[in-house]
């Protein structure tokens, strides 16, 4: 067990460090700089010049990489430079919010596939109706689905805010209240990806000899479904929700901005809004690292459901 | 050799499987006829897409859903199986009629121990026995099919074992509940050859042991000679040439059996090139109008692909489905 | 008719649907879309079916001019995976041992990054504008398409009849084009309408976000954003774009999933 985590952290650091270190040489040098990018690119040599000594953006990229990190690690990511606030406590009380919102989409995504997908096998209608669902859940937009539903239920009929965010201090029922609209939009998309895989998956299994010989012990259809097809075709699930729980910014940043959140994602658009240069540049380093690391957790949990993987 | 009162153990007749329906039905078996006596071995011998592997999975009642049973009957000591709904089927699957299947790699359940896939077919048929009951059957039944140290084979993963102790597990699964029928889909051809012998020779102890009968699926006409009492020779969804062993190995009638005997390799005669079957088994959807034999055989005549011919007696239970048949005059 | 008939009839009808819309703009509409001469947010109606938005701009006359920048992104960045993914898949699954695993390393690591976070870093660092947009999303979706065609052209030369014309001595690019390409094809051309697809999705989100093409230009994300203040008062100024976006996407994906 420990082996194979210590085998797995071998891989995935290098590979932490060598795209971190690729996305800060992209946004620091190689595309553009941060001076140019917060005087405009009509900004005079002198201006850019001068811009750069005073924050360090002339020295070679390895340095500035490796002190960005070595403050990083002592929770200093920089200072905004359009709120002179530190990064860390801007981004500090976002974080509960994004993670409070993938908590409940992934809640509702994962167990709506699983009953959706697991009560009607084999039944033609309710699956085809499903995919249908899934098609359009993959290509209309968030944003698309987020104005239909605030015009539908917020607008005509009233029942639920329009956007924003409450804490749990103002209550319980509003802070749900404010969570319903969000949570049902992002968690469409999620939805729709976890059925099409999920199903595609529970057709190859089912297709499956240990199937066959399941039903000839003479055990009940479901007990085939739920024990032997169920088991096999979430594995590779599992892989994909650690991954989209690690893209939390990527994934809730057009929601959270639909409906007004105070996330990490919004928090990312307006730093690109106002060219908040060191803002950016935490919420890439943090997507990365956090991709790798949730899709190295779901590996570990793959691991531990698949014997056939050693540890 | 059976008192005339007592039904046979199994007697399918006249069993169609289909798929689709309308102009687009086809018939996977096509109106087959087979009798199996208690204790005795049926031999199925057939080319891939003869139809035997879906006429296995119709006596256990597991037709793919995009297929039925169009019609005949599966009498299991007289009662009809054929229709059964799944559920009524479950009480015989695994208790009465067990099956063994090709691939043993891929038969057993990745995620499971052997011990709790074999305690599944147990508790199937036998709910009230406890844990450690269940646990010390499943030893002993790997034991039986002669795995070594079967105390701690119990508590492996599939994927730990080889391809013939797989087999020996599906075939201990099998066995769990005591079957009446044993039906074996082409059991040792994914395996090496020294371990299908010993695969094969486990079998006929576990038969005399146990005297349940078994129907032995395969395309390989040596292991027919091995183990067999009884033959069907399947063409395209049909039986063409039926009898005992003895029948078919020394007195075929039906040119596609003669063929059959013909492409095998043998060691007392030394040939540059095995006689083979030109052509294959017409799929269920292109079947031609006359013998489904018909376009691939050296005796046919225009009749041959007028009509399709039925199963004539040849002495005893010997029948054979050929208008030119005994066919041997003509060969030699 | 198959399920896959099916959804490609109706993929190809939402296609010609927007493409139309999109030719034959300036006879469908008598507005011009970037003129603000109008009442500003004046209600959908007869002349204005969507209603004109902030500027005073007819929202039905900027959704079909709309169509033809959609039309032009998904394909033009398309192409550039294409020109990227394509090659780098083809030596990758042609290649033996060590090579392969080189690239497909370099793919995996590519593929690790999420395209949608780096589309909007990039897109931030260089500014808005249809070459670089098209430019980001080439670059954010290459890896996909080099992973799907080395897989494709690996599991085609599992088959034997490879193994036998590669023992006969056939040069490896006569085999590459006369019996590993006629193979792998259809399934890249399904996984382009798809790249088609997720780009016209990307952009449009990148466009809602701000990182669009800048103004003037009718841009479906753009608009769907700008009318989004105005969601009580007109629903359509956001609406209208957004359904826009959801047609096209759908209908590119539809044409591109050929299994089930």
């Amino acid at each position: 067990m420990l082996n194979f985590v210590l085998r797995r952290l071998m891989w995935v650091l290098p590979n932490i460090v060598l795209l971190t270190f690729l996305l800060f040489a992209v946004v620091t040098n190689w595309l553009g700089s941060p001076a140019s990018m917060m005087l405009g690119t009509d900004a005079s040599p002198e201006a850019v010049a001068e811009l750069n000594a005073r924050y360090g953006f002339d020295r070679p990229v390895v340095v500035q990489y490796l002190q960005w990190i070595g403050n990083a690690a002592t929770g200093d990511f920089g200072r905004s430079y359009a709120t002179r606030q530190p990064v860390a406590e801007m981004i500090g009380p976002a974080i509960p919010v994004t993670l409070e919102l993938t908590f409940w989409t992934m809640l509702l995504a994962i167990s709506a596939t699983l009953v959706i997908n697991s009560i009607p096998v084999g039944k033609h209608v309710v699956g085809a109706l499903t995919t249908g669902i899934s098609i359009v859940g993959v290509t209309v937009p968030n944003f698309l689905l987020g104005a239909t539903l605030i015009s539908i239920f917020s607008v005509s009929l009233g029942w639920l805010p329009t956007t924003g965010w409450r804490p749990w201090s103002d209550g319980i029922f509003t802070h749900l209240q404010h969570l319903i609209l969000p949570v049902l939009t992002l968690s469409a998309y999620y939805f729709s990806t976890f059925s099409m895989i999920y199903r595609a998956e529970y057709r190859q299994v089912e297709q499956q000899l240990f199937v066959r010989v399941a039903e000839a012990k003479g055990i009940s259809r479901r007990a085939v479904s739920f024990l032997h097809v169920l088991p096999n075709a979430i594995l590779p699930l599992v892989v994909y929700i650690g991954t989209s729980i690690g893209n939390l910014v990527g994934g809730a940043v057009v929601t959270e901005t639909v409906f007004s959140i105070p996330g990490l994602g919004r928090l990312f658009v307006s730093a690109i809004a106002r060219y908040d240069f060191p803002v950016m540049l935490t919420m890439g380093m943090i997507t990365l690292a956090g991709v790798m690391l949730m899709n190295l957790a779901a590996e570990l949990i793959l691991a531990l459901l698949n014997p056939q993987i050693r540890l | 050799m059976t008192d005339p009162k007592t039904p046979p153990l199994l007697q399918v007749e006249d069993l169609r499987v289909s798929f689709g329906a309308g102009a687009h039905e086809t018939r996977a078996v096509d109106g087959i006829g087979l009798t199996v006596e208690r204790g005795r071995t049926h031999g199925i011998v057939g080319e891939s897409g003869s139809g035997k592997s879906m006429l296995s999975l119709a006596i256990m009642g597991l037709v793919p859903d995009s297929g039925r049973i169009a019609s005949g009957r599966i009498r299991l000591g007289g009662r009809d199986l054929a229709g059964l709904p799944y559920r009524e089927m479950q009480a015989i699957r695994g208790k009465r009629i067990a099956m063994i299947f090709q691939e043993p790699m891929t038969s057993l359940n990745p995620l499971y121990t052997i011990g709790r896939q074999l305690s599944e077919a147990i508790r199937a048929h036998d709910r009230r026995a406890s844990a450690r009951e269940i646990r010390n059957r499943a030893i002993e039944l790997l034991r039986r099919v002669r795995i070594p140290s079967p105390e701690r084979r119990v508590d492996d993963y599939p994927h730990q074992m080889s391809g013939g102790m797989r087999q020996r597990v599906m075939i201990a699964m099998a066995l769990s509940c005591g079957p009446e029928l044993l039906i074996a889909d082409e059991p040792t051809t994914a395996l090496d050859v020294t371990v299908q012998v010993q695969i094969l020779d486990l079998l006929r102890e576990l038969q005399d042991e146990t005297g349940m009968a078994m129907i032995f699926i395969t395309h390989d006409l040596g292991v027919v000679a091995a183990v067999a009492d009884e033959v069907s020779v399947m063409y395209a969804g049909r039986v063409v040439e039926t009898g005992t062993a003895r029948n078919i190995f020394e007195d075929a009638q039906h040119p596609y059996t003669l063929g059959l005997l013909g492409s095998r390799p043998r060691l007392d005669r030394n040939l540059h090139r095995l006689p083979t079957i030109e052509g294959a088994v017409p799929p269920p959807f292109d079947l031609p109008p006359g013998c489904r034999f018909e376009p691939r055989c050296a005796f046919a005549t225009p009749d041959c692909a007028a009509a399709c011919p039925g199963l004539r007696p040849f002495g005893g239970n010997h029948l054979a489905a050929c208008f030119r048949a005994p066919v041997k005059e003509i060969a030699r | 008719m198959t399920a896959v008939t099916l959804r490609r009839i109706t993929g190809l009808t939402l296609i010609a649907f927007v493409a139309l819309a999109g030719i034959f703009a300036p006879w469908l509409s008598a507005f011009d879309p970037n003129a603000s001469g109008y009442d500003i947010l004046y209600p959908a109606s007869a002349e204005h079916p969507f209603g004109t938005d902030d500027l005073g701009r007819d929202v039905f006359t900027r959704v079909l001019y709309g169509a033809r920048i959609s039309l032009v992104i998904g394909p033009a960045a398309a192409l550039i995976v294409a020109l990227i993914g394509i090659p780098i898949g083809l030596v990758a699954g042609y290649a033996h041992g060590r090579a392969d695993q080189m690239i497909v390393q370099v793919i995996d690591l590519f593929i690790a990054i999420p395209a949608f976070v780096l589309a909007l870093i990039v897109m931030a660092m260089i500014g808005a504008s249809l070459p670089n947009l098209v430019f980001v999303l080439g670059l954010v979706m290459w890896p996909e398409m080099a992973r799907l065609v080395r897989g494709q052209v690996k599991s085609v030369r599992e088959r034997l009849y490879i193994e036998a014309a590669d023992a006969i001595g056939c040069s490896r690019t006569r085999i590459l084009a006369r019996h590993i390409w006629p193979n792998i094809m259809h399934t890249i051309a399904a996984q382009l309408a798809i790249t088609v697809s997720t780009a016209i999705f990307t952009a449009a989100s990148l466009g809602f976000l701000g990182l669009g093409l800048p103004p003037p230009a009718a841009d479906w994300g753009g608009m769907v954003q700008s009318g989004f203040d105005y969601l009580s008062l007109n629903p359509w100024l956001s609406i209208a774009p957004g359904c826009a976006v959801a047609m096209t996407v759908m209908g590119f994906y539809l044409l591109g999933r050929t299994i089930d």
